[in-house]
């Protein structure tokens, strides 16, 4: 775990899915580096392996073959159990369908980042995040009385709850208009200006454009790779 | 205590998303569970009853003792018993049984039984009243009459201060009693005529004293059995085999695990259909786990272990089970009420439901964790798939 190691390092990292006994390749052999405080997107058309990619980084499925290593330290063999809790502590998600509970209300949404991380006093954390993002006066208002932005907003701030030093955000401004989709953006830049290493999935060549560092996918492997930003 | 809370919200939504198919699923366990309070608070009435007669007549509390040998009881062993301190009361007792009894209006088989002056023990009168102690003392020939005898012997009622032969001695009837005789544990439970001891001497063959009824001071019945042997065999004791004592308190006690036994039997019934009402909690679960992969996808990326998810449903299934119970409890108790009325009628007594508070409990808690255990599958499929592919799902 040394400083200069990557936060995140993918070697060699591929995954097969079992369709009717088939293997079927949804990543190739991907290696990859993201550094902590970067901002990268990935972009690339449907089925191209982003969302796989996106899967591994945030540890929700491990590779089927390859490494995963966080800080210099290989997670692909920590135990289901383990990976949890790396999850709850360390890695943030923002979801294009935002995926709020509809019965709660946004406070309680928020309050659902905090449930599986034991964090003392959340209440207080998710209030004070929803006031920051906007928010404060929605508290009590449930996901279906939001607006989209809102919503992905309230998402935001449940990815924020533990303080993680990795967010991970797959299409936020894919169900967003413009105007919405731009002030989701500024949001996601501000926290990574703030220090968050931010990972986006996006067909929006905007967010691209935003980023340090673009990666694009295409039939499950890494096709092209540019770095600094193309617009100011 | 946080992932118990967010369970049980999660259950109430679940309820509440299509209320009319949650109380249709739950129906089964809501069902068997009245079934099973019905059963339960039928049998804990019966049993109360039995109880609270066995009370009020002091029937737990008595002895009988019996002769052994053709000679009786020896005159002595009334006084000898009466000197006991454990005892609280000796009364003869004496009966003749299948006499024909005659009025001026009609003839009746009854059986007869002797009352002495100082029992406490009375029956219940009906009209009339009871013999008087000076009756008693002044050997003066009445009785009493069951009311179960009466029209076969007054086809118009009117029995009091009327004529009665019990083997061609008359008896002025004083007071018609009840069913039920002297006592609930008398075996001369529907006795037809009671006479006073004293009076009935004049009978041949004479009214004659068969067994005596002991009172035990409460509690105490097995040590007064030991001391009224040791007291009746005078130190021989060979003297113990010419007695017999039966406890009745026994009998009752009897009785009361019968009716244990016919409410256990019934409650398996009802648990098995309380069993097959799990399939619908199970039902329900496995609803939410399809409906809500998705959410279970985005739960483990916040964190979740596996072990949480299960965690949540089997509380979905345990509440659900729960709520559907505790609707039986209510249900049933209604049941109860009305099945205990309509039983008290055709037995003509009357009959309180009772469920004791700590099964209530018992069936509460019970249900909570069965409606769990039916929810082990659902919540298994749930953590089955990896928090990508939950994700994934539509």
């Amino acid at each position: 775990m040394s400083e200069a190691a990557p936060l995140l390092e993918l070697q060699g990292a591929a995954k097969t899915h079992r369709l009717d006994g088939r293997e079927i390749a949804a990543l190739s052999p991907v290696s990859l580096q993201v550094a902590r405080g970067e901002f990268l997107a990935v972009v690339g058309p449907s089925g191209s392996g982003k969302s796989t990619l996106l899967s591994l980084l945030g540890c929700l499925e491990r590779p089927s073959s390859g490494r995963l290593l966080i800080l210099g330290r290989d997670v692909s063999r920590l135990d289901d159990d383990q990976l949890s809790s790396l999850r709850a502590r360390a890695i943030g998600f923002v979801f294009q369908s935002f995926s709020l509970l509809p019965s709660r209300d946004a406070l309680d949404n928020v309050l659902l980042g905090a449930l599986y991380s034991g964090l003392p006093a959340p209440e207080r954390r998710a209030a004070s995040l929803l006031t920051s993002l906007g928010l404060g006066h929605r508290l009590g208002h449930k996901p279906s009385m939001l607006s989209g932005g809102e919503r992905q907003r309230v998402a935001i701030a449940r990815a924020l709850m533990n303080g993680p030093e990795l967010l991970l955000a797959d299409e936020p401004t894919g169900s967003l208009d413009p105007a919405a989709g731009d002030a989701i953006l500024a949001i996601l830049r501000e926290l990574n200006r703030l220090g968050h290493t931010l990972v986006v999935v996006t067909h929006d060549p905007r967010v691209a454009a935003r980023a340090d560092r673009v990666i694009e996918m295409a039939g499950g492997r890494l096709a092209r790779e540019r770095t600094g930003r193309a617009l100011p | 205590m946080k992932g118990v809370q967010d369970a049980v919200r999660a259950a109430l939504v679940d309820l509440r998303r299509d209320t009319p198919r949650s109380l249709l699923s739950l129906s089964g366990v809501v069902i068997g569970a009245a079934a099973l309070t019905l059963i339960l608070a039928i049998g804990g009435g019966f049993r109360r009853r039995i109880l609270a007669e066995a009370a009020r007549t002091g029937s737990l509390q008595e002895l009988r003792l019996f002769p052994e040998r053709p000679a009786g009881l020896q005159p002595g062993d009334a006084e000898r018993l009466k000197r006991l301190p454990i005892l609280e009361e000796v009364a003869p007792e004496a009966a003749l049984y299948g006499e024909l009894v005659r009025s001026r209006d009609g003839t009746a088989r009854a059986d007869i039984q002797g009352l002495s002056g100082d029992s406490a023990r009375l029956p219940r009168i009906l009209r009339g009243r009871a013999i008087l102690p000076q009756e008693f003392a002044q050997r003066r020939q009445v009785c009493l009459l069951g009311s179960s005898r009466l029209s076969a012997l007054f086809p118009d009622g009117q029995a009091l201060g009327r004529t009665l032969w019990v083997q061609q001695v008359p008896w002025t009837v004083v007071g018609v009693y009840a069913p039920g005789g002297p006592a609930s544990s008398s075996r001369l439970e529907e006795s037809g005529v009671l006479l006073p001891l004293p009076a009935a001497a004049r009978l041949h063959p004479g009214l004659r004293t068969q067994s005596l009824l002991l009172r035990v001071l409460p509690g105490r019945v097995e040590e007064a059995s030991e001391r009224v042997l040791e007291a009746l065999s005078r130190g021989d004791p060979s003297r113990r085999a010419m007695y017999r004592l039966e406890d009745w308190g026994f009998f009752v006690q009897e009785r009361v695990r019968r009716t244990n036994l016919l409410t256990w039997t019934g409650s398996l019934i009802a648990l098995l259909i309380l069993l097959v009402g799990e399939i619908g909690v199970m039902n329900i679960v496995l609803a939410s786990v399809a409906e809500r992969t998705r959410e279970i996808g985005l739960r483990r990326a916040l964190g979740a272990r596996k072990l949480d998810i299960l965690r949540q449903f089997l509380w979905e299934g345990g509440l659900l089970s729960g709520t559907g119970c505790a609707l039986g409890l209510i249900l049933g108790r209604a049941l109860a009420e009305s099945a205990c009325s309509l039983l008290g009628l055709l037995a003509g007594e009357e009959l309180r439901p009772f469920l004791h508070p700590g099964l209530a409990a018992l069936a509460l808690g019970g249900a909570t964790l069965l409606g769990a255990v039916f929810g082990l599958y659902p919540a298994s499929l749930a953590v089955r798939l990896s928090p990508a592919e939950a994700l994934r799902a539509d």
